[in-house]
């Protein structure tokens, strides 16, 4: 199961998650980029022994190299946004340690020596920074750092110096899409310094109306402003997206309405369905339940169900490898069964 | 639209470059893009970067010239967009500055630092420190002009405390 969205945070129903992640690099290693398997590893013992150590972490992680992950199990981990491609790519040299939870993450050897992760349900990012800012604390007590005086934290890649710094929302911005709103919204979002991209989908194009917000830059601000920044056109983005919701259930109920319920009919009665129609539809009928036009699911966790049909996740929860159509047939399955537990 | 270059193929490498304010615009193949002033018609954010390196430094030091902690090259950061080690940040720090100010609008840390960092002596020492450091490196592979330039620094600094 799915551990660490849980359906809890301020504004979950568009917020679906909130992210902090830490850059991080030693002083006395090369970076990844240059890094052999014999020095890769004594990095991983390194960080690993802190947090074993650690009274507070010590029971709650477990450690693993990647290249003793099946790969199923690694992209997994990828679709639920614990571990990243790039982690795999490097998995000769690469690990990582995660919370029980899943909400806490350190991805050893990635595009850096060590990447922080926090992640949590709903808008919540000053909660995960203050985490973040913990965890950080505590590897700093016995790790010796990569640091310039002028230009702070010293990343694998200059676009991340500074703070190394990464605070990303998960936004459900279905309203904004339909009412044509979004473009003009969010080139003026690019103008604050923050970024968005579609979550689903090839390039700009989003599958399932999911974009994360991020900020672009990590020197020159410090962790709070950064954070604040991003929570406050986060908030913004909701508060814009709750007009345009407003908006057409005033002016064009009954079109949303037949959306929303043509929609559900299908997502409910498929038994074939591919990832791509499941996420189109899954945005459709969670705004539904949103607005009330449906008026069961109200304890359905959409959020969490957005990634258990990811192709990976199918078959990780039925324990083998499947093939396409296989898993078209099962992805309609977990759907069918999840809206059927919520109805009782 | 046919390419500017070979007007054989089909053109689908279109950028505009603004030299000395002029606007130049031009519509590639993909062959002649590559040829043709070393522009990587697949994007990446690799190859932007790199890009980028080539658009925004300031000079060029000559493609010998070396981290010399990890022996990184300056050729190779500007083609991975990666540093090699956490001193390669001093040793291409005249290059690189110009490209941290266009990406960050700042050149200059502003937050958390390492508990190392707090047992450190006064801010004008450790400045005179990082000089310091700079100049063994300068020394190192023999770039007498910036040597010079930084012991000029250094003894500035040093008579300000004096």
């Amino acid at each position: 199961m799915i551990k660490w969205i849980d359906e809890s945070g301020i504004e979950k129903d568009i917020v679906v998650s909130s992210r902090i992640r830490y850059a991080r690099n030693l002083k006395n290693h090369k970076f990844p980029i240059f890094l052999d398997k014999k020095e890769s590893e004594e990095i991983y013992k390194e960080i690993s022994e802190i947090i074993k150590s650690n009274d507070i972490y010590g029971k709650k992680f477990s450690h693993f190299k990647t290249s003793n992950i099946p790969n199923l199990e690694k992209k997994m981990l990828i679709e639920r946004h614990i571990i990243s491609p790039e982690l795999i790519k490097n998995q000769g040299i690469s690990g990582f340690i995660m919370s029980n939870d899943e909400k806490i993450s350190i991805m050893i050897n990635e595009e850096d020596h060590l990447r922080l992760q926090i992640l949590s349900s709903g808008l919540n990012l000053k909660e995960c920074l203050k985490k973040a800012d913990e965890l950080d604390s505590i590897l700093d007590e016995k790790l010796e750092y990569a640091y310039h005086k002028q230009f702070g934290y010293i990343t694998a890649c200059p676009t991340n110096l500074g703070t190394g710094i990464r605070a990303s929302s998960m936004i459900h911005l279905p309203g904004l899409v339909m009412t044509g709103r979004l473009e003009r919204l969010l080139n003026t979002i690019s103008k604050f310094g923050i970024s968005v991209r579609g979550v689903y989908g090839e390039g700009s194009k989003s599958l399932g109306n999911l974009f994360q917000i991020s900020n672009q830059t990590t020197l020159g601000n410090d962790e709070n402003t950064i954070v604040e920044k991003v929570e406050k056109i986060a908030m913004q983005i909701v508060n814009k997206e709750k007009e345009a919701r407003q908006y057409l259930v005033n002016e064009n109920k009954l079109e949303i309405e037949d959306r929303v319920h043509r929609s559900y009919g299908v997502l409910t009665n498929a038994k074939i369905i591919s990832s791509d129609e499941a996420v189109k539809l899954l945005s459709l009928v969670k705004l539904g339940v949103d607005l009330d036009l449906i008026k069961k699911y109200k304890n359905l966790n959409f959020n969490k169900l957005f990634v258990e049909i990811q192709s990976m996740n199918i078959q990780f929860e039925s324990r083998e490898e499947l093939n396409g159509r296989e898993r078209d047939v099962k992805r309609a399955e977990i759907i069918k069964r999840r809206f059927n537990e919520e109805s009782e | 639209m046919l390419c500017d270059r070979c007007h054989k193929n089909k053109a689908t490498v279109h950028f505009t470059r603004i030299i000395n304010g002029k606007k130049i615009e031009m519509h590639l193949c993909k062959d002649c893009a590559r040829e043709n002033a070393g522009i990587n018609p697949e994007f990446s954010i690799e190859n932007f970067l790199s890009d980028m390196f080539g658009e925004f430094s300031l000079k060029e030091p000559d493609e010998e010239y070396k981290c010399p902690d990890c022996g990184m090259t300056y050729e190779q950061f500007k083609r991975y967009g990666k540093f090699g080690c956490s001193e390669c940040i001093t040793a291409f720090k005249d290059e690189i500055e110009p490209l941290i100010q266009n990406i960050h609008g700042h050149r200059r840390h502003k937050g958390k630092y390492p508990r190392q960092k707090s047992f450190e002596e006064s801010k004008e020492l450790s400045e005179i420190e990082i000089l310091r450091k700079e100049l063994q490196v300068a020394i190192k592979v023999e770039n007498y002009e910036k040597a010079a330039e930084l012991r000029d620094k250094i003894k500035a600094l040093e008579k300000g405390e004096g």
